[in-house]
């Protein structure tokens, strides 16, 4: 038909359906972008301005100078501390849970049903689990504190980085642990020089699930903390009022927290897509 | 070096028995290899020996030292595997290295021992580079390297060679040998390929659904094999089988007939006679007669094997194999006068494939 062959028709197709998909995934980020150079009252504008006329900084320099917007550096020092420490400790007990139900110390059975129990922890949505947290934490006194928000991420992200780890550890070829084990490596001599350091596609993947997790997290902090443990994810809430929507503010502080998830998932990159295929094919 | 005794060693994983009654002894210095098909519970028992496993039932005695309970880095052995189990993200030299610096061993004396060992090798100009950056041979070297810096008492070989192809293979059994030779060490080897089971053994272990069917030299176990398993097993084209009845002293099937030495006659007499028997001859015994024969059998196929002739033959029912110098051309269809050499004709129990003779 119009003298197009059918591999031309597929191309263009192809072509059509990927703008779409490009468009869908990218236009909130362009919308965030445009919307914190915006004066509010252009953000309010119909039809909406998709091309800013009148672009200004002013948003930027408000949440970063001005102290009625609260002190952010110690808001995103508290984001950094708390999304670093919840990586840290998810990946050191996580990864030591994965290798110990990964191979087969245990038995079976005791297996099977401590894998079954990490996993019943994901099915409650966290909802569920907020005031019981809220609870147990102040009668330690760990409200609004980082460790108790930190406490309450772990708790999150151990199930999800078990699952993921074992996956990595099982497609390790047991032969090299075998050869580790004739060379005179101890348990964790096995774990420290040789798995870890083969896994470490694996532990980058698991890292950046949970930075996503963390850092991104509302929730929880929300409810746990008020002022001294405040993340930016609460900040950014703390634009909503009920008598005026602060939207050029809370766009702009959208983009400063997406700086240090780009940087971070661009350092990690190419781990992640050898570690998302890594554990897909067993040897 | 050392000796190795196992004494009544079984495995069972669940319901499977996969070593059964396993009883052997290595001598010092002894390179003794555990040969059989996929499966038969070769690896299985070098892992046992190892420490890797836990025997079912059983003692292990390596150097006389009751050994079950010794964990495998206190054993003082080294094993090769056959995919080598190269650490990829070491360089040679810590490949190689690794158990000596495990072992808290000086830092001069694990570069001395790892340079020594490269050079032995032939793989001194490989030590930065990583595994990944290496072949197949040169991989299987810095095994072998990883295995001998460490001077164990006990080397364990787990089919070191059958990720290799063909052609490599040749040239690293013989690298092998003068390897072993020279570095005087007690070997266990395992391997389901016979002819790196003949060519490298002092002795043979032959398995066969985790039970031992012979233990000999490599000669013996070619020329007197315990059974027909054993017989076809071992020997490259295999032997040819052929079910024959015995009358007044006479060998017959489809188209043989063939008498029997008084030797063979006796052992049958001793053993007791039966309706039907077994014949088993290798094809490098079967000659083509040029004068008339009893034994005639018409050519199917001719293999060229470069320096010989493999001709496979058919009468009826009944297909052999023989192996023909390059001066005889069989065709075809062609129909030809065989001999067989009487004494290196074997016998078989038909019932329980055991060797009459």
């Amino acid at each position: 038909m119009f003298g197009l062959t059918k591999s031309t028709v597929e191309k263009v197709l192809l072509y059509i359906i990927c703008t779409i998909i490009i468009i869908v995934v990218v236009f909130p980020l362009y919308w965030l972008i445009i919307t914190s150079l915006k004066y509010d009252i252009d953000s309010y504008i119909y039809p909406p301005q998709f091309f800013p006329v009148n672009i200004t900084f002013k948003n930027y320099i408000d949440i970063l100078f001005l102290a009625q917007e609260g002190n952010l550096v110690k808001y995103f020092l508290n984001s950094l501390i708390i999304t670093i420490s919840t990586i840290f400790l998810s990946l050191l007990f996580g990864s030591m849970a994965a290798y110990s139900l990964s191979k087969n110390y245990l038995s079976i059975m005791f297996r099977r049903m401590m894998l079954a129990f990490v996993l019943v922890i994901r099915i409650f949505p966290p909802i569920t689990t907020a005031i019981p947290y809220y609870i147990i934490l102040s009668k330690f006194g760990l409200i609004d504190t980082h460790i108790g928000l930190i406490i309450s991420y772990v708790a999150f992200s151990l199930p999800f980085t078990i699952w993921l780890m074992i996956g990595f550890f099982q497609s390790l070829p047991a032969e090299i642990e075998k050869a580790a084990t004739i060379d005179g490596c101890n348990f964790w001599q096995r774990f420290i020089k040789i798995t870890i350091p083969l896994s470490l596609p694996g532990l980058a993947v698991t890292a950046i699930f949970g930075f996503l997790y963390s850092w991104n997290e509302f929730m929880l902090a929300s409810i746990l903390t008020s002022e001294n443990a405040k993340t930016l994810p609460v900040v950014i809430a703390g634009f909503i009022s009920d008598k005026y929507l602060f939207w050029g503010k809370m766009t702009a502080l959208g983009v400063l927290m997406t700086i240090p998830v780009i940087i971070f998932s661009s350092f990690a990159q190419r781990n992640i897509v050898r570690g998302l295929t890594f554990g897909a094919v067993k040897e | 070096m050392a000796n190795l005794v196992l004494k009544n060693i079984t495995k069972n994983f669940g319901k499977i028995v996969a070593v059964n009654n396993f009883n052997f002894k290595v001598n010092d210095d002894e390179f003794i290899t555990l040969v059989g098909p996929s499966g038969c519970g070769k690896s299985t028992t070098l892992n046992i020996i190892a420490g890797l496993e836990d025997p079912t039932e059983g003692e292990i005695y390596i150097d006389n030292i009751f050994s079950n309970n010794i964990s495998p880095s206190k054993r003082d052995i080294a094993m090769v595997f056959q995919s080598y189990a190269l650490y990829p993200h070491m360089r040679v030299r810590e490949n190689i290295g690794f158990g000596l610096k495990i072992r808290r061993f000086d830092k001069k004396e694990i570069r001395k021992r790892v340079t020594e060992t490269a050079d032995f090798l032939g793989i001194g100009n490989l030590l930065d580079r990583k595994p990944a950056e290496l072949s197949g041979g040169q991989r299987q070297r810095v095994a072998l390297g990883r295995a001998i810096v460490r001077k164990p008492k006990l080397f364990l070989l787990d089919e070191p060679l059958s990720n290799l192809d063909a052609k490599l293979r040749t040239r690293m059994r013989a690298d092998l040998k003068i390897l072993f030779s020279d570095l005087k060490g007690t070997v266990v080897y395992v391997t389901h390929d016979q002819l790196e089971a003949m060519t490298l053994s002092d002795r043979m272990v032959v398995v066969k659904d985790g039970v031992i069917q012979q233990i000999g030299s490599p000669d013996e176990i070619y020329e007197h094999p315990s059974n027909l398993f054993v017989a076809e097993f071992v020997g490259s084209p295999s032997m040819n089988f052929v079910d024959v009845k015995i009358e007044n002293g006479v060998i017959y099937s489809d188209g043989i007939e063939m008498a029997l030495t008084k030797q063979l006659l006796d052992k049958i007499a001793t053993y007791g006679y039966k309706k039907e028997y077994i014949l088993g001859i290798r094809p490098e015994n079967i000659k083509i007669s040029k004068s008339e024969s009893k034994i005639r059998f018409e050519v199917e196929v001719v293999e060229n094997a470069g320096a010989e002739y493999i001709v496979h033959l058919k009468n009826g029912k009944i297909r052999i194999s023989l192996i023909s110098e390059k001066d005889i051309s069989p065709k075809r269809g062609e129909s030809l006068n065989l001999q067989f050499d009487v004494n290196k004709t074997h016998l078989f129990d038909i019932d329980t494939k055991v060797t009459i003779y």
